[in-house]
C-alpha cells in the first residue's frame, strides 16, 4: 500500500470512528503539480485527499484559532511548525489528532519546469520512490527538489499520534552552506547584497502572513502607536531584520516565507543565519522537544555566547 | 572637511551601569561627547528590536551596559541580556554591520575608570568604521 | 497638531560644576524652542530652596503638566524634585530629571562646546519623553499580621522567640518530630565547652510555653503562594498516632514494644523502638510512631502500646493533616545536612567500622548517647588508644563543594579536647589542611588543645586503608617537615563540611527565591542585606544561608526577624510603581514572559491571556524585551517612550 492509500485508509478510519471532527490534508491542486490544502470533515470524501511530492504547504497555519477535534496531515518540516506552535500554547494538544507522513522531499516546480517542458494543466505527472515520469520522461527527483529538501534531517516528523510510510532515504547534514557563503562576503559586500534583496521588498507582509510561527494577535511590524516600522522604503531593511530577529529560536526553516515571496527575497538565507547560530552557540534546534525551552528565555550562568 | 564623529546611544541599567557612568563624572574622567545615554531599569528591558530601531534611525553604534552576571538586581535579567545580544551582533554583522558598532559591557557602580575607557575606545573604533550610512 | 502637555524646563548651573563647563544660557535658549516648553529657565543650584519654589511657583502660574530638570544625577536629587511635583498636586511621575553633570560636564571639561550640544540633545529628548509620560499610583495592600519559620533549629527557635516576643502570632514549622535541630546532637559546644542541650533546651521549652507560637512538629511545606504581606501556605502535618494533649512521655508502651530499630538520631549506633521519642528533651514531649516499622500499621497485629498505655493516648487511626495559613513573612531556616563523607571513597565512611564522621563522634562521646559518653571503637567497643581527625572532608574540595564549612576546625579541635579531658592517655592528631579560628576566644581554644598534646599536622592524607583489628592505617604527609607519615590509628575522625539541606532546592522554588552558586539560599546582598532574599517578605537565618556557628545563627536570626517586624509594623506596604501591564488585545496566551519573570510575577489567567501581580513585579523590564508582539508594557518605560527618546536623540532639532 503506498502512503496515498494508507492516509486515505486511516482518514477514513478517524471520521468514522468519530475520533475526529475534520481533517485538514492535501488535495488535487489546479494543475498537475500543484495540490491546495483541503479541510474534510465527510468519511466518504476521504478519497480527495492526496499524498504526492507536491504537498508543499505548511498546513499547521490553519490550526491557529481551532476549537474542535481536528486531524492534521504534516511532513517532517511541519511537524516542527507544529512543536512551537505547541510550546506557544496557540493549539491544544488534546484536540490534535497528528498524522505524520514520512517524506522523501518536494519539488521545486520552478526547477522541473527548468528541467523538461510541459503543459501542467495538461500533462499528467506519474511519480514513484525516486523518480517523476511525464510523458515517457523519467526525472530523478534529486534534481528538481527543493532547496530546503536537499539537506533535510527530519524526514520522520518529530511528533505524531500516527505515522504513514517509513524513512527510505538517508539523511544529509545540514552544514548551512548557504548561509556560510554570505558570511564569508566582506562587509561591504553583505551590505550591498542584501540592501539589493530588501530594496526588492514590496511590503506585502506574504511572509508574515503564512509563517506559522507569527501567531501574534496584533503584529508589532504594522503597529502606529508605537511606530517601529514605517511604511516608509527606508525601512524595509528594519522590517526584515525585526522579523528574523522575531524568528530566533522558533523558524523551522518550513521554506514557506520563501516560497510565496513575490519578488523572490531568499528569505532562507536570511532566517537559517539564525538557525546556525543558535545552532552551534546553544546546540538548540527549534520544533524538536516541546518541552524546551527557546534560547532566548533561558540561560546558563557561565556561558560566554 | 568636518572630522567625522560618531553618535552613540548607551542603554546603561540604573543599578550596576549608571552609577558607574556617575562614578566616572565623580572621578573626573575624560571621555569623548559622543555618547547619549538613555537609562532603564535593568539591561534586560532592552528587545534588540530597539537596538536595530537605534541603527536605522542612525545611531553608529549601540551600547548595552549592565550589571556583572551574577550581580544583576532583579536576579538573572543581564543572563538573558547576554544572549539577546549575542545573537543580534550575529544576525548585524551577517547583513553588514560591523559588530564593533554593538557593544555590550558589564560596568560595577565602581568602575567609572573601565566606564571611560570603553567609552573612548568604542568612539575610537566607530571614527575607523565611519558612519553606519545604511540602506 | 495634537497638543503637547506644557512642559518646564529648569538648567542648572550648580555653582561652576555645570556652568563652567556648559553654557547653561544657550541650552535654555535651545529649551524654549522645544513646541512643549512654555516656560524654561537656568539657575544657580535648583536643588537649593529659591530653585525648588521657583518650579513650585512655575507650575502654577504656568499650570505646567510636566517638569524637566538638568542638572546633576537622578540618583542623588529626583526625588526632591518630585516632591516639589507632588506639593504642587502634580503626580511625581510627570518628571524627568537629565544628567548633565556626572555624565556631562564632569567628564567633557576639555570640550565645553560639545558638552554644550550634548546638553541640548539631553534636554531635547528628555522633554519629547514627558510628554508621553503618565501618571502613576504606588498600590499598597494590607499586611497579615503573623510570620512563617521555617525549621526549628537553633536558628529558626530563636527567630520564633524574637517574634513571638514582639506580639507577632508565629507559626514554626519542623520536619522531624522535636525542634532542635543539629545542636540537639551535639555534646559541647565551642569555645566554652557549655553542654549543647543544657542551652537549647530552656529555648525550646519556651517555645512550647509562648502562646503566640504554634508548633507545627513533623510537618513539611508543601505549597506557597501570594506574596510579601499575604503569603498563603499548605502545611501537612504527618501523624504520629500519638495524642499529643495525651502524652506524657513516661516510655511505658516503648518499653513494651517489640520491634528493635536502629536510631536515626544516633546515627546507628544504638536502637529504638517502633513507637519512640527522638530524644528525653524533644519539643513537643510525645511520643510517636515509625510507621513504617510499627508491627500494626504494617501487618495489623500487636498494639501493645496501645494497651499498655494509661493516658489512652495511642491513635492508629489518626491521618495526616492539611493545615493552610497566612503569613505576612516568612523566615527561612532550614539549616544543613552533613556532608555524606562516603562520597569520598578513599577514607572508608560506612566501609571500614572504625571511620566516623564528626556528628557520630558528637553521639559517642555524648552522655545521653548510645555509649553513655564513652569512647567505643565501633568494631570492638573497645576504647581507642589513638584518635585522627581529617580535616576539610567534602570542603575546599573541587570534586565536592569549594568553599570552607568555616566550623569543622573548631569542633575538631572541640572534640579533640573533650577526648584529651576524658582520656588524657589517648593519643590524638589533626590531619590539617589550614586551622581556621577567625572567633572571639577561638585561637585561645585552638592553644589549648596543642598544650594539652594535640598534635597538629599539616597534610591532608590520600588514602585510609584498614589493617589488622580494623585499625586504619593512614599514609600523608606532613608538609611542615616534608616527612612522610605511615601511621596505625584505632579510630578516625572525618571532619564532613556542611551541606545545603537536600530539601533546599525544592523549597526555594516554591517561595520563588534564589541559590547562590554554592547551593545555600541567597542573601539580597552579602554586605548590607544578609538576612534578607531576593524575594520581598522572605529572609533567613542561620546555615541555610551559608555555614556559620551558632552565635551568628543567634544573630541572622534576630537580624531576619528585626525584618519581619520592620514589615509587620507597617499599617500598609508600598509596591513598586513602575510595573508591567499586559494589553490582553494583543497577548496571544504565548507564555514567554512567564518565563523570564525572576519573580514569578505573571501567570495566564482563565481566557489564557497573561496577567502581572502588581505587587510582586519589580519592574525589570525582562518580559517586555521577551514578548514578540509588544503586548506586555512596563510603565514610565514603554517603547513608545523609549523609542521617542531614541528618536529624539539621533534627529537632530526635529521633534
Amino acid at each position: 500500500m503506498d502512503k496515498q492509500d494508507e492516509l486515505r485508509k486511516k482518514a477514513r478510519g478517524l471520521l468514522e470512528s468519530k475520533k475526529v471532527e475534520q481533517i485538514i490534508g492535501y488535495a488535487k491542486g489546479s494543475n498537475s503539480t500543484r495540490t491546495t490544502p483541503k479541510f474534510v470533515s465527510d468519511k466518504n470524501k476521504t478519497e480527495e485527499l492526496v499524498w504526492n511530492s507536491f504537498c508543499t504547504n505548511n498546513l499547521t497555519s490553519y490550526l491557529k484559532g481551532i476549537k474542535n477535534k481536528t486531524a492534521i496531515v504534516v511532513k517532517g518540516c511541519d511537524s516542527r511548525a507544529l512543536v512551537e506552535m505547541l510550546k506557544a500554547k496557540q493549539v491544544e494538544r488534546e484536540n490534535l489528532c497528528i498524522i505524520g507522513v514520512c517524506c522523501d522531499g518536494i519539488v521545486d516546480s520552478g526547477k522541473l519546469f527548468q528541467k523538461i517542458k510541459f503543459d501542467p494543466n495538461r500533462d499528467e505527472v506519474k511519480e514513484d520512490i525516486e523518480n517523476l515520469f511525464i510523458h515517457k520522461n523519467k526525472i530523478s527527483k534529486k534534481d528538481v527538489l527543493l532547496d530546503k529538501c536537499l539537506f533535510c534531517e527530519y524526514k520522520i516528523p518529530v511528533i505524531f499520534d500516527t505515522l504513514i510510510g517509513k524513512e527510505t532515504k538517508e539523511r544529509i547534514k545540514d552544514e548551512f552552506l548557504d548561509v556560510k557563503e554570505i558570511e564569508k562576503m566582506s562587509a561591504e559586500g553583505k551590505k550591498k547584497f542584501w540592501k539589493g534583496q530588501f530594496e526588492k521588498c514590496i511590503g506585502c507582509f506574504a511572509c508574515r502572513n503564512v509563517c506559522p510561527i507569527c501567531y501574534c494577535e496584533k503584529c508589532v511590524l504594522e503597529s502606529r502607536d508605537p511606530e517601529l516600522v514605517s511604511s516608509d522604503e527606508n525601512d524595509r531593511w528594519l522590517f526584515h531584520l525585526v522579523r528574523a530577529y522575531h524568528t530566533t529560536g522558533r523558524c523551522v526553516d518550513c521554506g514557506e516565507c520563501e516560497r510565496v515571496c513575490p519578488v523572490r527575497i531568499p528569505l532562507r538565507k536570511l532566517y537559517r543565519k539564525l538557525q546556525k547560530d543558535v545552532k552551534e552557540v546553544f546546540g538548540y534546534s527549534a520544533g524538536v522537544d516541546p518541552e524546551e525551552k527557546n534560547v532566548l528565555m533561558d540561560f546558563k550562568i557561565d556561558e560566554e555566547p | 572637511m568636518e572630522k567625522f564623529e560618531p553618535r552613540i546611544v548607551g542603554f546603561l541599567c540604573r543599578w550596576c551601569s549608571y552609577a558607574g557612568a556617575d562614578n566616572a563624572g565623580v572621578s573626573r574622567m575624560e571621555y569623548p561627547p559622543n555618547l547619549r545615554v538613555i537609562k532603564v531599569m535593568c539591561s534586560s528591558r532592552i528587545n534588540p528590536t530597539i537596538i536595530l530601531k537605534a541603527f536605522n534611525e542612525g545611531a553608529d553604534g549601540v551600547l548595552i551596559a549592565g550589571c556583572h552576571p551574577g550581580d544583576c538586581h532583579y536576579v538573572k535579567g543581564n543572563y538573558f541580556t547576554r544572549r539577546r545580544i549575542a545573537l543580534v551582533k550575529k544576525l548585524l554583522e551577517y547583513v553588514g554591520i560591523e559588530p564593533k558598532r554593538l557593544r555590550i559591557e558589564w560596568v560595577s557602580a565602581s568602575e567609572g575608570n573601565k566606564f571611560a575607557a570603553l567609552v573612548k575606545e568604542m568612539t575610537n573604533e566607530l571614527r575607523e568604521l565611519g558612519p553606519i550610512k545604511n540602506g | 497638531m495634537k497638543k503637547h502637555p506644557r512642559t518646564g524646563v529648569y538648567i542648572c548651573e550648580c555653582g561652576h560644576n555645570i556652568g563652567g563647563v556648559v553654557d547653561v544660557k544657550k541650552v535654555t535658549e535651545y529649551a524654549k524652542t522645544l513646541p512643549p516648553v512654555v516656560v524654561a529657565r537656568y539657575n544657580k543650584y535648583t536643588c537649593s530652596e529659591l530653585g525648588q519654589s521657583s518650579i513650585a511657583k512655575d507650575i502654577r502660574d504656568h499650570k505646567l503638566e510636566r517638569v524637566v530638570v538638568a542638572s546633576c544625577s537622578p540618583s542623588l536629587h529626583e526625588h526632591i524634585f518630585q516632591k516639589v511635583l507632588e506639593g504642587s498636586g502634580l503626580n511625581p511621575y510627570l518628571f524627568e530629571m537629565v544628567n548633565i553633570r556626572e555624565q556631562c560636564s564632569w567628564v567633557h571639561h576639555n570640550e565645553p562646546e560639545k558638552a554644550t550640544e550634548k546638553a541640548k540633545d539631553l534636554v531635547r529628548a528628555a522633554v519629547m519623553r514627558a510628554t508621553l509620560l503618565e501618571p502613576l499610583e504606588k498600590p499598597t495592600k494590607s499586611v497579615e499580621k503573623s510570620a512563617l519559620v521555617i525549621g526549628g533549629g537553633i536558628g529558626g527557635i530563636s527567630a520564633a522567640l524574637y517574634l513571638a516576643n514582639n506580639g507577632v502570632k508565629t507559626y514554626l514549622v519542623e520536619k522531624e518530630p522535636s525542634i532542635g535541630g543539629h545542636m540537639a546532637m551535639l555534646d559541647k559546644t565551642f569555645p566554652t565547652l557549655d553542654c549543647s542541650l543544657c542551652i537549647l533546651s530552656p529555648r525550646m521549652v519556651e517555645v512550647r510555653q509562648n502562646p503566640n507560637i504554634e508548633l507545627l512538629a513533623n510537618s513539611d511545606v508543601v505549597e506557597i503562594s501570594g506574596s510579601v504581606g499575604d503569603f498563603r501556605v499548605k502545611i501537612k502535618k504527618r501523624p504520629r498516632f500519638v495524642d499529643p494533649d495525651k502524652c506524657v512521655a513516661c516510655g511505658a508502651c516503648s518499653a513494651k514494644c517489640p520491634t528493635k530499630v536502629k536510631d536515626d538520631f544516633n546515627f546507628g549506633f544504638s536502637e529504638r523502638k517502633a513507637i519512640y521519642i527522638p530524644f528525653p528533651q524533644a519539643v513537643p514531649n510525645c511520643y510517636l510512631i515509625d510507621k513504617n516499622n510499627c508491627l500494626y500499621l504494617n501487618k495489623g497485629v500487636c498494639r501493645i502500646c496501645e494497651k499498655t498505655c494509661e493516658r489512652k493516648a495511642i491513635d492508629f487511626n489518626q491521618k495526616e493533616e492539611v493545615i493552610e495559613l497566612k503569613a505576612g513573612a516568612i523566615v527561612v531556616a532550614t539549616g544543613f545536612d552533613l556532608f555524606d563523607a562516603s562520597e569520598k571513597k578513599q577514607y572508608g565512611y560506612k566501609c571500614y567500622p572504625n571511620v566516623i564522621s564528626n556528628l557520630d563522634f558528637e553521639r559517642l562521646i555524648n552522655a545521653s548517647g548510645p555509649t553513655d559518653g564513652k569512647l567505643k571503637r565501633p568494631s570492638d567497643g573497645k576504647s581507642p588508644q589513638s584518635v585522627a581527625f581529617i580535616q576539610c572532608v567534602g570542603s575546599r574540595d573541587k570534586n565536592t563543594a569549594s568553599y570552607c564549612s568555616r566550623v569543622c576546625c573548631m569542633i575538631t579541635v572541640k572534640q579533640a579536647l573533650l577526648i584529651k579531658e576524658k582520656y588524657p592517655e589517648t593519643e590524638v592528631f589533626v590531619y590539617y589542611t589550614d586551622m581556621r579560628t577567625p572567633g572571639k576566644n577561638f585561637e585561645e581554644f585552638y592553644e589549648k588543645a596543642r598544650s594539652k598534646g594535640v598534635v597538629f599536622i599539616r597534610g591532608k592524607p590520600g588514602e585510609i586503608t584498614e589493617s589488622a583489628e580494623s585499625r586504619l592505617r593512614i599514609l600523608a604527609e606532613d608538609i611542615d617537615s616534608g616527612i612522610l607519615l605511615d601511621n596505625e590509628i584505632d579510630l578516625v575522625v572525618l571532619a564532613a563540611g556542611l551541606r545545603p539541606p537536600k530539601e533546599l532546592r525544592d523549597l526555594a522554588q516554591k517561595l520563588h527565591a534564589s541559590l547562590s552558586p554554592d547551593g545555600f539560599l541567597a542573601e539580597a546582598h552579602p554586605k548590607l542585606h544578609p538576612t534578607e532574599t531576593n524575594i520581598d517578605g522572605v529572609f533567613l537565618a542561620g546555615c541555610v544561608q551559608f555555614p556559620k556557628d551558632i552565635p551568628d545563627t543567634v544573630a541572622t536570626a534576630g537580624n531576619a526577624a528585626a525584618g519581619v517586624l520592620n514589615l509587620l509594623n507597617k499599617d500598609r506596604i508600598e509596591a513598586e510603581s513602575i510595573t508591567a501591564w499586559v494589553d490582553i488585545k494583543k497577548c496571544s496566551g504565548c507564555g514567554s514572559c512567564i518565563l523570564v519573570c525572576p519573580y514569578d510575577a505573571i501567570s495566564l489567567d482563565e481566557d489564557g491571556k497573561a496577567v502581572v501581580d502588581e505587587i510582586v513585579c519589580k519592574g525589570c523590564g525582562s518580559c517586555v524585551a521577551t514578548c514578540l508582539s509588544g503586548a506586555i508594557q512596563q510603565r514610565h518605560y514603554t517603547d513608545k517612550q523609549l523609542i521617542s527618546q531614541l528618536k529624539a536623540l539621533l534627529k537632530d532639532g526635529k521633534v
